[in-house]
């Protein structure tokens, strides 16, 4: 066993040593089959891609992604990256780390295709948030994930700073023995590097020789990191006594869950990057860990009263950070090894639990949410204001493709709606629209089938034949709705609209002419008239003046008629 | 981390069993054969818990030395009426015992540690289940 387990580590380390080299060959193992396909991205839901954790499987994440469905419907696609095949390797690996960025990449990619902002956010459960600090790193990816992908990172019980369990004689011996009682796919490799690597680190302590140190993220990516804390209630025919704490989640410390500011290449995190900390606590009682022990076929209930029974006999509520250097130092008390077994069996915010406890998937759901961005319009605006320098908050109505029509306001205009078109990745402003035209679009070089996709009216039809063009004919028709005489002056036809200007010339009115600029719609061989706009100053202001208004369809034209006045 | 959560537990319950689970094994072992759990420590243990006093109740319940006792508790334990029944009494490995006992009609198994040859309670559970 010694032997093989040597042969282990050496096969182990001659990976860790040598990434880039077999990363020229990599394969991804595991992802055909339980990875999520990259299908039906749409722009309004975010992509959140969802990383398990050692010697784990996609399933483990499932109800996270139930969790997250739940409180966020609608706003989310969530995929799964399953490196199970893998997943008892370090997180450095090319089939990890590499594998994870490449499906990382392509879920961006397709999300900026489906017109999204292309960053996505991933959740994390314990190795896995280290599988993703590895991949946006050049020394363990083909091609790392750039920060601008990444809209967050999430973590759920993260060994930032590793785990008294790796790397530990206990660790070991628990590989080997329970391999022998049930089957060695019980349990993960005897020897493997990801157990070895899992080992403590921080500040005073390296990781194990050949073990990768895990980058820090980018910094403009920020990091929730979200703990599980277990505590045992220990009580007496119903009376709580005392807690005994585990400070952590039974199989990761606190101070590693929520340690990433000093878990990376110097133990400073580089300034500027956010860090926000959750920790989700959990009691549990003795009956729940008695239980448990039984349903798992462990012990009988009688054995497993005693042997709980002696472990909180000679335990109190402080388990320091003595217990955790008993551990690692191989000189662990086995009431404090029992209780921690218990608490990771029995409790609900457990390491493999948590996954599981409403507290925490409502701290998932409110990490990601917050980086949600803004999905409330087809287009991120984000990107369309990133790339609009100088203007004001921009608010997207409609996108299709690379064109889109937003609110901006450039410092000085009326807030009206531009059109903005991407460039080579740049948006740009392509024009003013004034009405929610179709020809509007078409007449700035939307292309047809793209314009018809905004589902804009069709306001300018081609001009049916009116009545006849005249002064005569448009004075008849103001007199005929205002019984008042007018001199028609200056007009413009254009097939069933006119419009002309016109001067009241009775007698009557002299002193106090009336004038202004009426439309005319011409039906059935006649012109009704709209009577008037004294000084209008938009197609919108000029309607709003006349009465009756015109119909929508056919305001810009009469406007333009006014124009041309 | 563990693809069968429970295996490592089993790891511990094999350990434990094969080589005792306490610190107070080594003074318990000696005495495991001789000391048998009667109707004078059960009355020990009843008149303990209900003396509401926390040296009294430290007497028969193992808690660390260092583990703060609140007098909240102490005083909620003195009212249970407590009694321990000897004839259900198992004994178990390395100092270790189980029993019935009752706190009105509410039946309950406890778990029992030999330390110092005295019998302490560590542990309740609701027997009905």
């Amino acid at each position: 066993m010694r032997r093989a387990l040597a042969v282990a580590v050496l096969l182990a380390f001659a990976v860790l040593v040598a990434p880039s080299a077999s990363a020229a060959s990599l394969t991804c193992p595991g992802q055909s089959a339980t990875t999520s396909k990259i299908a039906g991205l749409t722009a309004t839901r975010r992509p959140v891609v969802l990383v398990h954790g050692w010697d784990g499987n996609a399933a483990a994440m499932k109800p996270v992604q139930q969790g997250l469905e739940a409180t966020l419907p609608g706003k989310l696609t969530e995929l799964f990256f399953d490196y199970a095949a893998a997943s008892y390797h370090w997180a450095a690996v090319p089939a990890v780390a590499s594998c994870l960025a490449d499906y990382l990449n392509a879920v961006s990619a397709s999300y900026r295709a489906a017109g999204g902002d292309g960053k996505v956010i991933v959740v994390a459960h314990s190795m896995g948030g280290l599988a993703t600090r590895f991949a946006t790193d050049g020394a363990f990816a083909r091609h790392p994930v750039p920060a601008a992908e990444l809209a967050g990172v999430v973590t759920i019980d993260t060994p930032h700073q590793g785990s008294p369990w790796g790397n530990t004689a206990l660790a070991r011996a628990a590989e080997a023995t329970v391999g022998e009682h049930v089957g060695s796919a019980m349990m993960a490799k005897p020897g493997s590097d990801g157990s070895i690597c899992l080992a403590v680190h921080n500040y005073k302590t390296s990781l194990p020789s050949g073990c990768a140190l895990p980058p820090y993220l980018p910094t403009t990516v920020p990091v929730d990191e979200i703990a599980g804390d277990v505590s045992i209630s220990r009580s007496l025919f119903g009376i709580h006594m005392y807690d005994i704490g585990l400070l952590g989640d039974a199989v990761v410390p606190t101070g590693s869950s929520r340690g990433y500011p000093g878990s990376g290449p110097g133990g400073v995190m580089p300034a500027g990057t956010k860090v926000t900390e959750q920790t989700v606590s959990c009691s549990q009682g003795l009956d729940k860990l008695v239980d448990a022990a039984v349903q798992a076929g462990i012990a009988s209930r009688s054995g497993a009263l005693s042997s709980l029974g002696a472990a909180f006999g000679a335990l109190g509520n402080a388990l320091d950070n003595a217990a955790i250097d008993q551990i690692l130092s191989g000189k662990y008390g086995k009431e404090t090894i029992l209780l921690f077994a218990a608490g990771y069996l029995g409790s609900s915010c457990s390491h493999s639990h948590v996954l599981s406890y409403p507290v925490a998937l409502d701290e998932v759901a409110k990490a990601v949410k917050s980086h949600l961005g803004d999905l409330s319009s087809p287009c991120i605006s984000e990107a369309i204001r990133a790339d609009l320098p100088g203007h004001l908050p921009t608010k997207v109505e409609q996108c299709h493709g690379d064109w889109a029509v937003a609110n901006i306001c450039v410092p000085g205009c009326v807030d009206a709606g531009r059109l903005v078109h991407r460039v080579a990745g740049r948006w740009r402003l392509a024009g003013a629209v004034l009405q929610d035209c179709r020809e509007t679009l078409t007449t700035l070089g939307v292309p047809e089938a793209i314009a018809n996709q905004f589902g804009y009216p069709v306001c300018h039809p081609a001009a049916k034949p009116g009545p006849p063009c005249s002064a005569t004919a448009l004075a008849e028709a103001i007199f005929k709705r205002s019984h008042s005489v007018y001199d028609v002056s200056r007009l413009a036809c254009d097939g069933d609209v006119a419009v002309g200007f016109a001067t009241s010339n009775s007698d009557a009115d002299a002193s106090n002419p009336d004038f202004g600029y009426f439309a005319f719609t011409g039906t059935e061989g006649k012109w009704t008239s709209h009577n008037r706009a004294r000084a209008p100053i938009s197609a919108d202001n000029f309607n709003s003046q006349l009465t009756p208004p015109l119909p929508p369809n056919q305001i810009d034209r009469a406007w333009k008629l006014q124009q041309s006045l | 981390m563990l693809r069968r959560p429970w295996a490592g537990v089993l790891l511990i319950f094999v350990v434990l069993g094969a080589t005792g689970c306490t610190s107070h094994r080594s003074k318990s072992a000696e005495a495991e054969g001789a000391v048998r759990f009667d109707a004078a420590a059960a009355a020990v243990l009843s008149k303990g818990l209900g003396s509401g006093d926390e040296a009294q109740v430290r007497k028969v319940v193992a808690v660390p030395t260092s583990q703060v006792l609140s007098p909240a508790v102490v005083a909620r334990l003195a009212a249970l009426r407590v009694t321990v029944d000897p004839a259900s009494f198992v004994l178990g490995k390395n100092g270790t015992g189980t029993a019935k006992a009752k706190v009105g009609a509410t039946e309950w198994d406890v778990a029992l540690i030999l330390v110092d040859r005295s019998w302490k309670l560590s542990a309740t559970t609701l027997a009905t289940r």
